[in-house]
C-alpha cells in the first residue's frame, strides 16, 4: 500500500470516527442542561413525528382491552394494559409502606399548598 | 443552568401526588405528564435518533410514560425527585434499545468517546475539526449531519445506525452488514456497506467544509 493510500485510509477513518461521535448517544441520565431547551417555548415537531405520536394516541392506556384473538403486538399491548391496571398485591402493601406513602402524599400536598399561598 | 418554571414545578408536584393515589389518580397523573412532556421528549429523541423511524421514537416516548406508571404501581418510583428527567432518560434509553435491537456488538460508552480522538491525530480531518471547535462550529456540524441522517431512507440510514455504536476498527464491513441484518432483518452486501459509508463520509466532509467556509 502506498503512502498516499495509507493517508487516505487514515483520513477516512478520522471522518468515520467523527460520524460515530455525531450519532452516538450515551445511556447516561439526561441532565437538566440537555432538557432545558426542550421545555422553553413551543416545540415544533416534523409532520412525520407529529403523525407518529397521533398514531400512538393521546393517552398511553388503551381505553378498552382488545377482545378475541390477539396478534403478537396486540397481546403485548394488552399485557401493558393489564399491568397498568394491576391492583396492589393481594395482601396489600405492608403497613410500613402504606405509612410511607401517606407521609409522602402529605409532604407533596403541603408543598402544593405552600406554592399556592406564595402565589405559585 | 436551566431551572424549571413555576408552572412545570407545580405540574410535576401534582403528578407525583397523583402517582401515589388510586388507580384513577395515577392514570390522570400520567395523562397530565403526557400532555406537557410528550412533544418535548419526541423532539429530544428526533434530534438524537434521526436514524430511527418516527414510529420507533413515538414508541420510546410512550414507553417512558408507561414505565413511570408501572413504577408508581409497584411503589418503586422516587417521588422526592422531579419526574421529567426520569421521563427523558427512560425515553432515551428505550430509543437506544430500539436502535440496537438484538445487536451483541456493543461496547461501553466510555470506550467510544475515549478513542475518537485517536483517529484524528495527525490527520487533515483532525486539524479541520480542531478549527471547527475553535470557531464554535463543531456542534453545528454534528447537528447538520444528524439532520441529514433523518432525511435518508434504507441502507445508508441502517449503516449509520451501526456506525453510531462503533468506531472504524471495531467492525469490518462484513460485520457491519451482519449487524444491519440483526438490527433490521434487512440483508445488505459488503459492497453496499462500503457504498453507504462512502456516501456518509462525503456528506460529512461537505457539511464540515461548508460550516468552515
Amino acid at each position: 500500500m502506498t503512502e498516499s493510500d495509507n493517508s487516505k485510509r487514515r483520513e477516512d477513518k478520522a471522518v468515520q470516527a467523527l460520524i460515530s461521535a455525531a450519532l452516538h448517544v450515551s445511556d447516561a441520565d439526561v441532565t437538566a442542561e440537555e432538557i432545558g431547551p426542550y421545555l422553553c417555548g413551543d416545540v415544533v415537531l416534523s409532520g412525520e413525528d407529529a403523525a407518529a405520536l397521533k398514531r400512538k394516541g393521546s393517552q398511553p392506556f388503551p381505553s378498552d382491552p382488545p377482545s378475541g384473538s390477539l396478534t403478537q403486538a396486540a397481546a403485548v399491548e394488552n399485557e401493558e394494559f393489564m399491568a397498568l391496571h394491576r391492583k396492589q398485591p393481594g395482601q396489600g402493601f405492608s403497613p410500613k409502606t402504606e405509612e410511607e406513602i401517606k407521609r409522602k402524599r402529605e409532604e407533596l400536598l403541603a408543598e402544593l399548598r405552600k406554592r399556592k399561598k406564595g402565589g405559585g | 443552568m436551566w431551572v424549571a418554571n413555576a408552572d412545570d414545578e407545580e405540574l410535576d408536584l401534582r403528578a407525583r401526588l397523583g402517582l401515589l393515589g388510586t388507580d384513577e389518580e395515577r392514570e390522570q397523573a400520567v395523562k397530565l405528564l403526557l400532555s406537557r412532556f410528550e412533544r418535548p421528549i419526541m423532539k429530544f429523541l428526533a434530534d438524537r435518533f434521526a436514524d430511527l423511524s418516527a414510529d420507533d421514537r413515538a414508541s420510546a416516548v410512550h414507553d417512558a410514560f408507561l414505565t413511570v406508571h408501572e413504577k408508581s404501581v409497584n411503589r418503586t418510583l422516587d417521588v422526592d425527585l422531579p419526574l421529567h428527567p426520569l421521563l427523558f432518560t427512560v425515553a432515551k434509553r428505550r430509543a437506544i434499545d430500539l436502535r440496537r435491537r438484538a445487536s451483541s456488538r456493543i461496547r461501553a460508552d466510555a470506550e467510544l468517546t475515549a478513542e475518537v480522538g485517536e483517529y484524528l491525530v495527525g490527520t487533515e480531518t483532525g486539524r479541520d475539526w480542531r478549527l471547527a471547535i475553535t470557531l464554535a462550529k463543531a456542534e453545528d456540524v454534528m447537528e447538520a449531519f444528524r439532520k441529514f441522517i433523518g432525511t435518508l431512507k434504507g441502507q445508508q440510514r441502517r449503516v449509520a445506525s451501526v456506525m453510531a455504536d462503533s468506531l472504524p476498527d471495531w467492525l469490518t464491513d462484513q460485520e457491519i452488514a451482519e449487524d444491519v441484518f440483526v438490527r433490521s432483518e434487512m440483508r445488505i452486501t459488503v459492497m453496499e456497506v462500503k457504498g453507504a459509508k462512502n456516501a456518509l463520509m462525503a456528506k460529512f466532509r461537505e457539511i464540515m467544509k461548508r460550516k468552515l467556509a
